[in-house]
């Protein structure tokens, strides 16, 4: 029935977006018109995918992991960081990825700690965090790690990016990276039986206390293991080609962490509407940036409608257990 | 640093925390997590200054607060979407929806303002109605027991829904207030952004407070003493790095969940 309704929502969101499109033809031009354009949206789409598989991981274990946009901008600037340090090794970019990995689950950690042995609810110290990681970010990126020669506050350019797969275009190996852990997740989630007492934390710890995997400490590895994958995500946009390849330090407003949130919530309790999730929100982030390329509408247009499919998600999906 | 403008600077950020934090105090009191209280102090900001501002924005805020906890209510008690989940939805609708109308409809005059006499003449009037609520024997008893067990509530007769909806309302009317406040008794716009988590330093002045009114509204002034530093400290042209003095008011919020939270006794119906 949830199946149907958010069948029935996603068709609505598609010809409301249709008769939108059909109104700015150059919409599609300007997004999708070029195989340049084209690939473009996925370059869009790897780290979404990511940091909506890390969201989507924590989700099943019945914990909200909102601290993805702080986590994210902190992988990124720790591959910025690790990469210009290390400039003449060629080590500095798998460095930067393990460390951006590393660092994530560090927060992870620690939000997951606060919960599960201070009582304190992970979305408020999650929301809390998220602004001490923006000021952070900000801070070092404008302060102990901004490019000296630049007016701009950004960090010193990496001297590489990933591996691309197609020259000339941004598309690099964290695509194959993106799909690879989403192919391991939907196999350990779906296909195991820990992974199916994991997911059964969700919604009572006895399955699990019965398989023998402490519910506590469970749920702590997959917050760890969720945020970690974010700091990877973060550090995967950084390290492409592209508009970035150096760390901004407006960087955390990319909104990348929430919309992981969003597509995490879209996909519900099946791990394999990951895809078709991520794929819509970055369709609606790409088709923003070009609706505001071809039109005077705010590029926020993106977020407002990503916002609404946040709440129309949550009414069908992640709905309270009747307790009359 | 002088200690007048810092007075000054707390007492102008603090209202708006103050009054948002006791307004989500009765939300949460009947039993709601009241996660939306960035939400509503951000959409009654943006109100308050695009109805003109004064007093007239001041009240177009407090309902613009009320219309938001409404929103949620239909979403918690009628649609049955957890508490949690409504309101971060509703701050991000909330965010994107008053950045898209700036960006599309910019506004560069500035509105007319309200003193600090009157931001804390309305703040004292809320709170003096606040405590003569909580010291009502009835309205106590029906927000307790409501928050600890909606169940046993509607066992004894007690309309859950209707405690619930007056809670909204009042948690909306009050953030509502504080978030006009935030723009009236300060720059007189509006900025995309511009609650930036004060909704959120409000909820962690609920648990730090324990749930208890006075302490609620002495951790919310503690906050914005915190968040008032870093204006003062800019104002007084004192070098230190503004991003890092920022981030004090959220730091602090931290910790200071981190040393109440176990075991405060908060109502039962908020871990459910």
């Amino acid at each position: 029935m949830k199946s149907t309704k958010m069948l029935f929502a996603l068709i609505g969101i598609a010809a409301a977006a249709f008769a939108l499109l059909r109104l700015q033809p150059d919409v599609v031009n300007i997004a999708f018109g070029s195989p340049m354009a084209f690939l473009r949206f996925f370059t869009i789409a790897t780290p979404l995918l990511i940091a909506g598989l890390g969201v989507h991981a924590c989700l099943t274990t019945g914990r909200i992991l909102i601290a993805g946009e702080g986590i994210y901008a902190a992988g990124g600037l720790t591959i910025a960081i690790v990469g210009t340090s290390l400039s003449n090794t060629p080590l500095g970019l798998w460095a930067g990825l393990t460390l951006a990995f590393t660092f994530g689950g560090c927060i992870g950690l620690l939000i997951s700690w606060l919960k599960e042995y201070k009582g304190v609810h992970e979305v408020i110290s999650g929301l809390l965090l998220n602004y001490i990681l923006q000021l952070l970010t900000r801070f070092l990126a404008n302060g102990p790690f901004r490019d000296p020669t630049s007016d701009a506050p950004h960090t010193r350019e990496l001297p590489w990016t990933l591996p691309l797969l197609y020259p000339g275009s941004d598309i690099n190996i964290g695509l194959v990276l993106g799909c690879i852990l989403t192919v391991g997740y939907i196999y350990v989630f779906h296909k195991t039986i820990i992974g199916r007492y994991v997911r059964s934390l969700a919604i009572t710890n006895g399955v699990a206390n019965v398989a023998g995997l402490p519910p506590k400490r469970t749920r702590m590895i997959v917050m760890v293991l969720s945020a970690a994958i974010i700091g990877l995500a973060g550090a995967i946009s950084i390290g492409s080609a592209g508009p970035f390849r150096r760390f901004p330090a407006d960087f955390y407003g990319s909104g990348v962490g929430f919309d992981g949130l969003i597509i995490g919530l879209l996909a519900g309790p099946s791990a394999w509407l990951l895809l078709p999730s991520t794929l819509l929100i970055a369709c609606l982030s790409h088709l923003s940036d070009a609706l505001s390329l071809a039109t005077s509408l705010p590029r926020q247009v993106g977020s407002l409608a990503g916002a609404l499919l946040f709440l129309i998600a949550a009414t069908l999906r992640y709905r309270k257990q009747s307790r009359s | 640093m002088t200690l007048i403008p810092w007075l000054s600077a707390t007492t102008n950020l603090g209202l708006p925390v103050m009054l948002a934090a006791t307004g989500g105090l009765i939300c949460e009191k009947a039993g709601t997590a009241a996660l939306f209280l960035e939400g509503t102090m951000l959409t009654a900001a943006f109100i308050a200054i695009r109805t003109g501002g004064g007093v007239t924005g001041l009240i177009c805020g407090l309902a613009a607060g009320v219309a938001v906890t409404s929103c949620h209510y239909l979403l918690v008690n009628r649609a049955n979407v957890k508490d949690v989940i409504a309101g971060v939805g509703l701050n991000m609708l909330a965010l994107a929806a008053t950045s898209f109308c700036e960006r599309m409809f910019p506004s560069a005059e500035s509105v007319p303002t309200l003193s600090t006499t009157t931001g804390v003449l309305v703040a004292a009037a809320c709170v003096a109605t606040l405590i003569a609520c909580f010291t009502n024997p009835k309205i106590r008893l029906r927000l307790d027991i409501t928050g600890e067990s909606a169940l046993q509530a509607r066992i004894f007769g007690i309309n859950t829904s209707r405690i619930k909806l007056f809670s909204h309302i009042a948690a909306g009317a009050l953030a509502g207030a504080g978030g006009a406040l935030l723009p009236l008794m300060g720059i007189g716009t509006f900025v995309e952004n511009m609650t930036n988590g004060r909704g959120y330093l409000a909820l962690a002045a609920i648990v730090f407070g324990r749930w208890d009114l006075g302490a609620v509204i002495a951790a919310s002034i503690g906050f914005a003493a915190l968040d008032a530093l870093q204006l003062v400290a800019s104002a007084q042209g004192i070098k230190a790095d503004a991003d890092l003095l920022s981030m004090m008011p959220y730091l602090a919020g931290l910790i200071a969940l981190v040393v109440r939270t176990k075991r405060t006794g908060g109502p039962a119906e908020l871990s459910k």
